[in-house]
């Protein structure tokens, strides 16, 4: 049995979890000639300064042990001298002060112990000398903790790293950068490591919430990866009405940049305009950038004028076939959203809505016969109703079942340009037609839109939704990194334009914060720099090119 | 009339530049055996830290010029205590430090950072040891007073986009301790 059921108007997240794999780089320190000094109490790294040290000089030393990232006190090493000593009652007593004489004398100092471990700072000359003593069991560098914080691999990829490394020039403001998605959980967990110490979040949902989802928070991983040093405003909400009261805190706070991981369906005319992009052209008269994902809709999205070749009043796919199918696994759910190109006039806060009629129709198929299941059938008479239908199907029966819809010119004075995106399936769907795929407000020429591109390969990844927008306008903007790195989601495990748009919400506050240069010359700068993919030039696919800072 | 010649080391007041050594060179004539004019130029170089406001890290040269009016105070023949007062005309010039320079050039930038001559005052003490008819030695202290403007520019050789400023109030208040020889011409 299928359920259906309908929404009026829906949201989605276009960033998707996938399981990921580990890997990691090592550097292994080359030296062109064997060590020739050993100890049999001194471990190796320090044999191998000792050794640098005696045929390259002090200087030679003291840049390997910089590089190595040791421990040096000006001209001292940090060491650990174990003690031989092994003494249950006051054991670090007993052992610094056994030591301790000795470690002066050699022009060292004695900072502090624990059990037999004396922790100290040595000229590299003395170490073995001190292991020469009789009390001295061992001398070996500090065991070193380290963080246990993911950093995306974005920001190696996009060369921000080079960029973190600069002092800033004539430029000393803090950077505001909103991450404005549907939920922050857990991120308190992150504060300090992940995330900056300390964030403003706020909820604009009304049960105030802010723990209803996770994709947030590794948004706002992906942005303190990229910009450090900004300062970070996570702020959720749950509705469009949410979001544009969220949107207009946003442009109180006078944030800069917007980072905007989501996405929305028969939500606007694909030109630019309608109550989400709205929110998008306040925020940039406010000053604001904004970054929004471009969308993960390529593979789930067919558009075409309606054509009705044998006068049934239903739409013909090619071949003639009225129905466009897709697979619906058990357990899982689809939702089938339809909107055409008669939105009429937006006039700030509504459409003067569509005059020209047609129903989404569902059905399942059962051997080689459908079964209608549901029809999606809200009038368009004029009226200011918008140019939309929608309708979902559950799928309970134990078995993967052939979804197929229909379109019906219903009363229709025009044959319509028909869209249909498939939610909440993988794809492709039959006809598939990647082309025009964006999400709202990734249309809106006032946001910076971002498709995805391979963290490691830069190959384009065949989800992301591709321009042009309904307008004719190349869209994405750019590609950023995707596939990427972070606590929440795990190594590798952040996949969509999701992941894609903090890299660029990031680099631009990174920028930002560096040089005293206005918002509209970053992008310049960026723009210059982008690695042009795919086709020549500007195109449909990677926009610009892949965010590239160097 | 005399000429003399000093080495020692200033100490700047700004949070941002470190102390310098210090060299000069000064002329003077005196009116009387008490009243002197006093011609005066200084050539220090301190290192400074990166101020986003003001200056990135480099080298800051300074010039102070300096037009004094002595008095001295002779004690015996042989010391002779004095006191001095006046304008200063700092001549400035800074080179951003070489690292920093190279790493925004490697990110595709151009930049000039400038300081600007500025008009302040001084006063200072010392104490001269006659070692012969025309020679004497001595230990002074000068207190420099000063504020600089300077420019910035920054250029994008990729885009062409470019952003510059100006700032104010570069502190070069300065502490100069120096030991001296004097040579008296006549």
């Amino acid at each position: 049995m299928l359920l259906v059921f309908s929404a009026a108007l829906a949201i989605f997240l276009p960033g998707q979890a996938k399981a990921g794999h580990s890997g990691f780089v090592s550097v292994r320190l080359q030296d062109d000639a064997p060590d020739l000094f050993k100890h049999p109490k001194i471990d190796s790294t320090l044999c191998h300064l000792i050794h640098v040290f005696r045929t390259q000089g002090f200087a030679a030393m003291k840049q390997l042990a910089a590089g190595l990232n040791l421990d040096l006190e000006g001209d001292l090493l940090r060491v650990t001298v174990i003690s031989r000593e092994r003494n249950g009652v006051n054991p670090s007593a007993l052992a610094a002060v056994q030591l301790t004489p000795r470690i002066l004398a050699l022009g060292g100092k004695v900072e502090v112990s624990h059990g037999a471990d004396v922790q100290s700072l040595l000229p590299i000359d003395a170490v073995e000398l001190l292991a020469d003593n009789a009390q001295v069991s061992r001398i070996r560098l500090p065991l070193r903790p380290r963080s246990c914080a993911i950093t995306s691999e974005g920001v190696y990829k996009t060369e921000a790293v080079s960029w973190q490394l600069q002092k800033p020039f004539h430029n000393n403001a803090k950077v505001k950068v909103a991450v404005l998605d549907l939920g922050f959980t857990d991120y308190e967990s992150l504060l300090g490591t992940e995330l900056p110490a300390s964030v403003t979040a706020k909820s604009f949902r009304s049960d105030g919430r802010l723990d209803t989802s996770v994709h947030g928070t590794a948004c706002a991983e992906i942005v303190h990866d990229m910009a450090p040093d900004a300062e970070l405003y996570l702020v959720n909400f749950g509705t469009s009405t949410e979001q544009h009261q969220a949107v207009t805190w946003l442009i109180g706070q006078q944030v800069n940049v917007i980072s905007y991981s989501v996405g929305w369906t028969n939500a606007g005319d694909g030109k630019g305009t309608g109550p989400i992009t709205y929110d998008v052209d306040r925020a940039a008269n406010a000053g604001i950038t904004w970054c929004s994902a471009a969308g993960n809709d390529a593979r789930v999205h067919w558009e075409g004028t309606f054509s009705d070749s044998n006068g049934n009043d239903y739409h013909n796919f090619p071949d003639n076939d009225e129905f466009i199918e897709f697979s619906l696994p058990p357990g899982e759910t689809l939702w089938v959203m339809m909107n055409w190109d008669d939105w009429g006039t937006w006039n700030g806060s509504s459409y003067s809505g569509s005059a020209n009629d047609y129903d989404l129709h569902l059905y399942y198929k059962s051997g080689a016969s459908w079964t209608y299941l549901w029809g999606s059938d809200n009038p368009q008479d004029g009226g200011g109703d918008w140019p939309t239908e929608e309708a979902g199907v559950y799928n309970n029966s134990g078995a993967t079942a052939t979804i197929g819809a229909r379109i019906l010119k219903h009363s229709a004075t025009r044959n319509c340009k028909m869209e249909i995106f498939v939610w909440d399936i993988s794809g492709p769907i039959e006809y598939n037609v990647p082309e025009g795929s964006l999400s709202v407000p990734a249309d809106s020429p006032n946001c910076i839109a971002l498709g995805a591109s391979d963290v490691t390969s830069d190959a384009y990844h065949t989800y992301s939704s591709r321009g042009p927008t309904h307008d004719g306008r190349i869209k994405p903007d750019f590609a950023a990194p995707s596939g990427t790195s972070g606590m929440t989601y795990g190594n590798y495990g952040f996949y969509g334009t999701s992941s894609s748009t903090p890299h660029m919400a990031g680099a631009i506050a990174l920028l930002k914060g560096k040089t005293p240069y206005s918002l509209d010359q970053i992008l310049q700068i960026i723009t210059s720099r982008a690695l042009d993919l795919g086709d020549p030039g500007p195109d449909n696919k990677f926009g610009k090119g892949r965010l590239k800072l160097k | 009339m005399a000429l003399g010649f000093l080495a020692g080391y200033g100490l700047f007041s700004d949070n941002y530049l470190n102390d310098s050594m210090a060299f000069g060179a000064a002329f003077s004539y005196s009116f009387s055996k008490n009243i002197a004019i006093e011609f005066a130029g200084l050539f220090l170089s301190p290192s400074n830290d990166h101020d986003p406001a003001k200056l990135s890290q480099g080298k800051l040269l300074t010039i102070p010029l300096q037009l004094s009016l002595l008095g001295r105070f002779p004690v015996g023949t042989k010391l002779t205590p004095y006191a001095l007062a006046g304008i200063t005309y700092f001549l400035n010039s800074f080179s951003m430090d070489r690292t920093a320079q190279d790493n925004w050039n490697a990110l595709g930038f151009t930049m000039t950072e400038k300081v600007d001559a500025a008009i302040g005052f001084h006063l200072g003490a010392g104490l001269e040891y006659a070692l012969g008819e025309k020679l004497s030695a001595g230990a002074g202290v000068r207190y420099c007073m000063g504020k600089a403007d300077g420019e910035w520019s920054i250029k994008d050789n990729q885009s062409s986009a470019e952003a510059n400023g100006t700032f104010s109030g570069l502190d070069l208040n300065s502490l100069v301790l120096s030991i001296g020889l004097k040579y008296f011409l006549k």
